[in-house]
């Protein structure tokens, strides 16, 4: 019984010897870490795929495949090369805005049904072609996948990454609305960088509108997901002969929603508080701002905010009518009676929206 | 030496866990899905109406332990039913351990193959699985009380990856109104999400091994409270996070969910669930592959284990090579799994009212 009981236990100590079966050596595979999505240029009918990967070739390869659908490009890229497509590693997806408009709902779909590719994602609209964006060159070369998707967190305007996520996005598709945003990325071939211009709305998964920077401040101050941002009021010009700026910065604010029925209108309120620091402030004419400064200072911010906040929202309910911010539960539960799940984008665009912004400069801050 | 002696026993924390490990099976996977097409955003409300009454049904297993102590399942039933019919009791039970067992193979296979061991071929996983269970039961029901215990300390752990989703994603409206389903909606909820809690009833087959009785009744409900307040909290969790819509067509919510987890040291915290879900499937297994042979001991008439183990194993090994794809999977593990529990709330109570039969005709 003893010695069956060793053989046992050699036997068992082999299912940890894996080593030797399955093995795939690093060097035989192709990392994919960033994908682009265009239409091709050949045929209008069929899509370009342009994968971002490394390889033991190349540290930074792209490779083009093209099909009917995303299935069918990816294939035909394994097609194309002798290493094996390994895509768990993938960090950002790369949509172009002539494809977008046309619907992003089942590109998204086939990247979720994949068990290698991880929920977290990043999903970006970038201006133009995706695949160009793969092969540019700036000072930081080379450009990698995570060059586009830490563009997100190196900016002035902060947000909760977790908007970006693909699964986020998917959430947002199967909730009554179906509005989201994602950041809207753009190459500026004179300076050679990467900018974030503002994000592109989608409504049902189709893209309707873009938001500067300054409204996409504005946009996550009323969704609530801000982390840091810097809002500027004036221009501080050595051509200008009285220079007037301000330029705060604005960190996670306290923000209440309070929901009110006054006769059949429907109203959201929104009070918004922020303890700020001023980045700059000129003229400074070098003396301390005073007390009296400092209140004007707040009272133009204060106003440049509010009227700010109410142009974003006038724009996404009169203009695009949608709801993008995904505030549609909170109506369910707050207006049981009136809320009508399939309407919703219709329901929203009459919400009546008040806001009150208190914003409180308490030091001069130190830029960072 | 006859493996049947009181030497082999169970002390109250290895019972405990074997019950829990059985109960932590697939249900988790998914029965908020189940729940959520019935009872929709008042899913979780269904889990803790099944939770009561499997807590119920429980203490009634208790009450027939204390009324038969030492004696096995297959021999109660078979002392109250007569051979014949105590037999075909027996083979009931003995084909749903049998289908349970082949289930969980299959299920194991597949799960690792789609999530992490894409090239290896399921059935190598499946086999694994199988082997550490005949291994286990060969040297019977301490040793699984041993093995089984450590899992269920390192199941405590894993109660934090449910945490980190809610706080990014969970949103309370998800969940809001309570009760707007109806007391109709939830009742179907509670039926569909019952197969869940199938394990529960592998207290009459392990129970029969405790050294000491006492405390008995409080450890095993204690036990068994505690996995089914980690059913509802996940239940809650996932629902907080999930529109209901992306909830009902999920494959397997439980995985999903912890994908979500970001922690920046784990890399993919999904396959480290998985990898966890391994020890839980294998839990499962070896308190359904161990009730088996108990049952194919008792209707074969074997004096040792030795031939049950072995017919058990060839039975479920030949299973592996059935070809399902996950629909049928999930249909045969959905159907399984709701008639054992559905069995598990007749037998007690069968056992419980033809005692009382007995003695008063006696």
């Amino acid at each position: 019984m003893k010695r069956m009981r060793i053989i046992f236990c050699i036997l068992l100590l082999c299912c940890l010897l894996s080593g030797c079966w399955d093995y795939a050596p690093l060097e035989d595979k192709y990392i994919v870490t960033g994908i682009g999505i265009d239409i091709s240029e050949q045929d209008p009918m069929n899509m370009d795929i342009s994968v971002l990967g490394i390889s033991n070739i190349q540290a930074n390869a792209t490779m083009h495949g093209e099909g009917r659908t995303v299935s069918d490009a990816l294939r035909s890229i394994q097609n194309r090369i002798d290493k094996a497509v390994l895509i768990s590693h993938l960090k950002i997806v790369l949509i172009s805005d002539r494809i977008a408009k046309k619907g992003i709902q089942t590109y998204l779909d086939i990247l979720s049904r994949n068990s290698q590719i991880r929920s977290d994602t990043q999903i970006a609209l970038v201006h133009g072609r995706a695949a160009d964006y793969f092969v540019q060159k700036n000072f930081s070369i080379p450009i990698d996948a995570s060059y586009y998707s830490d563009t997100f967190q190196l900016s002035e305007t902060i947000v909760d990454p977790h908007e970006f996520f693909l699964n986020s996005i998917l959430f947002r598709l199967s909730e009554d609305g179906k509005g989201f945003a994602i950041p809207y990325l753009r190459w500026d071939p004179k300076q050679k960088l990467l900018v974030w211009s503002g994000i592109g709305l989608f409504n049902n998964g189709f893209f309707k509108d873009t938001l500067d920077e300054r409204e996409t401040v504005a946009y996550y101050l009323i969704k609530g997901s801000l982390s840091r941002a810097m809002i500027t009021i004036g221009r501080s010009s050595p051509q200008l002969p009285k220079a007037q700026a301000v330029s705060i910065r604005i960190f996670s604010p306290s923000r209440k929603l309070s929901w009110s029925d006054q006769n059949g209108v429907k109203t959201i309120n929104l009070s918004i508080q922020l303890k700020d620091e001023i980045i700059e402030a000129s003229p400074l004419n070098n003396r301390p701002i005073t007390s009296q400064e400092l209140e004007h200072l707040q009272n133009d911010v204060n106003h440049d905010l509010t009227h700010l906040l109410h142009s974003v929202m006038d724009k996404i309910q009169k203009t695009d009518r949608m709801d993008p911010f995904g505030f549609q539960e909170k109506a369910r539960v707050q207006w049981p009676n009136w809320y009508q799940g399939d309407h919703w984008n219709e329901q929203f665009s009459a919400v009546k929206w008040k806001f009150d912004v208190q914003i409180l400069i308490e030091r001069f801050g130190k830029f960072i | 030496m006859n493996r049947d002696q009181p030497v082999n026993t169970l002390n109250g924390l290895q019972l405990s866990s074997i019950i829990l490990g059985a109960m932590l099976g697939l249900g988790p996977l998914m029965n908020v899905r189940f729940a959520t097409l019935e009872a929709g955003r008042d899913a979780w409300i269904s889990i803790i109406l099944a939770a009561i009454l499997i807590l119920i049904n429980l203490w009634i297993m208790t009450r027939v332990v204390m009324i038969y102590p030492n004696k096995t399942i297959a021999q109660i039933i078979s002392g109250l039913m007569g051979t014949w019919l105590g037999k075909i009791g027996n083979a009931v039970n003995l084909v749903l351990s049998l289908m349970i067992c082949a289930i969980t193979l299959w299920y194991t296979g597949h799960i690792f193959n789609v999530y992490i061991l894409l090239f290896t071929p399921s059935i190598v996983l499946s086999s694994c699985l199988l082997f550490v269970s005949v291994y286990t039961t060969w040297f019977d029901v301490r040793i699984i009380g041993r093995v089984v215990v450590v899992l269920f300390f390192v199941s405590f752990l894993f109660a934090i990856f449910f945490v980190p989703p809610v706080l990014q994603y969970g949103q309370i409206e998800r969940i809001l109104p309570i009760g707007k389903t109806g007391f109709s909606g939830i009742w179907h909820g509670m039926l569909m999400v019952m197969y869940s809690f199938a394990g529960y009833e592998r207290f009459l087959v392990f129970a029969p091994f405790l050294d000491k009785f006492q405390g008995m009744t409080r450890s095993v409900l204690l036990s068994v409270f505690y996995v089914s307040l980690m059913f509802i909290v996940g239940a809650i969790c996932e629902q907080l996070v999930y529109p209901i819509l992306f909830l009902q067509k999920l494959w397997t919510p439980g995985i999903e969910y912890v994908s979500l987890v970001n922690i920046s040291i784990l890399e993919r915290t999904d396959l480290i669930f998985i990898l966890f879900w391994f020890g839980v499937l294998f839990k499962t297994h070896v308190s359904y592959f161990y009730s088996a042979v108990l049952e194919m001991k008792e209707l074969m008439n074997a004096k040792s284990k030795t031939p049950a183990i072995v017919v058990s194993t060839i039975i479920i090994f030949a299973t592996s090579f059935i070809k399902v794809n996950n629909v049928e999977m999930e249909n045969w593990m959905f159907w399984t799994l709701s008639i054992t529990v559905g069995i598990s709330f007749i037998i007690p109570i069968s056992i419980i009212t033809m005692g009382w039969l007995k003695r008063k005709v006696q």
